[in-house]
């Protein structure tokens, strides 16, 4: 059983929070920690350790502050390198290797950012289930098998991205930005179908776009898709 | 002798290829020509440099171990001939590279190529630049018709450092065969703003004075170019190849490509065994208790994981 809260999701600042009802996990730190405890009623002397998935603002900037609250931060050497902070609570993990935080295994591996080191998340504890996260990508190499949870970003939508240049909202450079950096509903699309949901619970959709994206549409598409239950947070 | 042997084999079958490739090319190109659709200068020979082109091409790169041929589509590699052939141009004087994006070949023009361009257009002259170093006295002013004129460079060769801090500009001068010069100049920090764009950074640091002159050389020639009336394949085929001068650009030509080829592809997951619930974690989940759950040392020398 896993209980997932959202903190903050977006460009504003991302932060979500995890447990299995043995270790609680923050993943990312995009908001500030004053903001993080009073959403959590202040109850974050229990939380074993804060996932961070790369060097933007808003998904770190809450860093040095979760780190004097006591609490380890796990990182990629790029995203270290480009924080630039040294801290003995910082820790660097590797592509690929795995390793322990209380009752989770956590699994990092590359994700398609324009930053340095970007990583996602795979984690399974120690009941089985499986939670997969991964934002800021705009696409996923790998395809994971017996996922319980998924929290994924889904940004925009190509369509309404495409109307938005037309009409002149969104600038046209950014059209080439954000192709190249966030998942879109269609590839987000293409990614459940590669994958195998038979296990699936809940997928969490991340990170909308304020102008690109249309909640609505979003969920019926996935619902559609998948027949899974859906959170937008 | 197994070099020989390959070489054997090796040659017929090159040869063949190349001869269709090459030839193919050529013969549009020519057909162009004859239809009055291009202009190509008489001393430009489209089946040398096609050639030249071709060995450029083929030749095997010794990290990825593949040819730049095989690694495009077909239709993108004659594409990009014939984008050089209409240009007259020729890889064998460095005058443009031919560079794969996701499966498409694009030719780029160097600066000597855009020179060489340039040069070749109708009621061209000359195309010229300079770079000015810290120290030396350059003027500019506003000729009758209000356009920037050249006036007057003072030259300290001593000042030629190769140092790119002790660069202050550079300036390039397109004449027109009536004698009218236009004069481009840019500061270095426009230059640099320039630079900012490209991963050259390197050769940037190295060169900077040839840069510099191939920075301006480029702003120069685009205005040029692009406010010319000359509206002809031989100007689509001169600014595609502007088009692709600055490296965001080419990051960016196909994600969409990038996203069929790699995405969902690789099986990945958590390998060794999850370890068992822990009783007492409640309070505090640190790992010195789980270890008593599970053989001691295992899940650290099984995972890889990093020390802590």
């Amino acid at each position: 059983m896993i209980e997932i809260k959202t903190l903050a999701t977006g460009s504003k600042g991302n932060c979500y929070y995890i447990t299995d009802g043995y270790t609680p996990l923050l993943l990312e730190a995009g908001i500030k920690f004053r903001d993080i405890q009073r959403k959590l009623n202040f109850q974050t002397r229990d939380i074993k350790g804060c996932l961070i998935t790369h060097e933007h603002k808003d998904h770190c900037m809450g860093v040095p502050d979760v780190l004097k609250a006591g609490i380890t931060c796990y990182l990629s050497k790029g995203t270290k390198d480009e924080l630039g902070i040294e801290h003995h609570r910082l820790k660097v993990v590797e592509n690929k290797k795995q390793f322990q935080i209380g009752t989770w295994t956590i699994l990092p591996f590359d994700v398609q950012h324009d930053v340095s080191e970007p990583f996602g998340f795979l984690l399974v504890n120690s009941a089985g289930d499986k939670l997969l996260f991964a934002t800021d990508t705009y696409y996923i190499k790998y395809r994971f098998k017996d996922i319980t949870h998924l929290m994924v970003e889904c940004n925009y939508s190509q369509k309404i991205l495409d109307e938005n240049i037309l009409s002149g909202r969104t600038p046209k450079v950014l059209r080439k930005r954000l192709m190249r950096s966030h998942f879109s509903l269609e590839n987000v699309k293409e990614f459940l179908k590669a994958n195998d949901l038979s296990k699936l619970q809940e997928i969490w959709l991340l990170h909308l776009s304020d102008s690109n994206s249309n909640e609505e549409q979003f969920r019926q598409e996935v619902a559609e898709l998948t027949g899974k239950m859906i959170y937008i947070p | 002798m197994t070099n020989q042997l390959q070489q054997q084999g090796n040659v017929p079958a090159e040869s063949n290829k190349q001869n269709a490739m090459v030839t193919r090319v050529a013969e549009k190109v020519q057909s162009m020509v004859e239809n009055n659709q291009i202009n190509i200068p008489e001393n430009y020979s489209i089946v040398n440099a096609v050639q030249a082109a071709y060995f450029k091409l083929t030749e095997v790169d010794f990290k990825k171990k593949t040819s730049l041929i095989d690694s495009a589509t077909k239709e993108s590699v004659a594409f990009s001939l014939q984008d050089m052939a209409i240009q007259a141009l020729s890889v064998a004087k460095n005058q443009g590279y031919f560079i794969v994006y996701g499966d498409k070949m694009q030719f780029t023009r160097s600066y000597h190529g855009t020179q060489a361009v340039i040069k070749r257009m109708t009621g061209v002259k000359d195309i010229w630049a300079n770079v000015i170093w810290k120290g030396e006295k350059f003027d500019v002013e506003y000729n009758q018709r209000g356009q920037l004129a050249f006036k007057s460079h003072e030259v300290d060769w001593k000042a030629a450092t190769g140092n790119k801090d002790d660069i202050e500009g550079a300036y390039c001068i397109i004449e027109r065969d009536d004698g009218v010069q236009f004069l481009t100049v840019m500061t270095i920090e426009e230059i640099k703003t320039s630079w900012s764009q490209s991963s050259m950074a390197t050769v940037q640091n190295k060169y900077p004075q040839e840069m510099a002159k191939r920075t301006v050389i480029n702003r120069a020639a685009k205005a040029f170019i692009n406010t010319s009336d000359d509206s002809d394949l031989f100007i689509g085929a001169i600014n595609r190849t502007t088009e692709n001068e600055f490296d965001n650009e080419r990051k960016e030509i196909n994600p969409e490509y990038e996203i069929n080829k790699n995405a969902n592809k690789e099986e990945l997951d958590i390998t060794s065994p999850v370890i068992e619930q822990p009783k007492a974690t409640k309070q505090n989940g640190e790992i010195s208790q789980e270890k008593e759950h599970e053989p001691a040392g295992t899940a650290t020398a099984e995972d890889d994981a990093p020390p802590f």
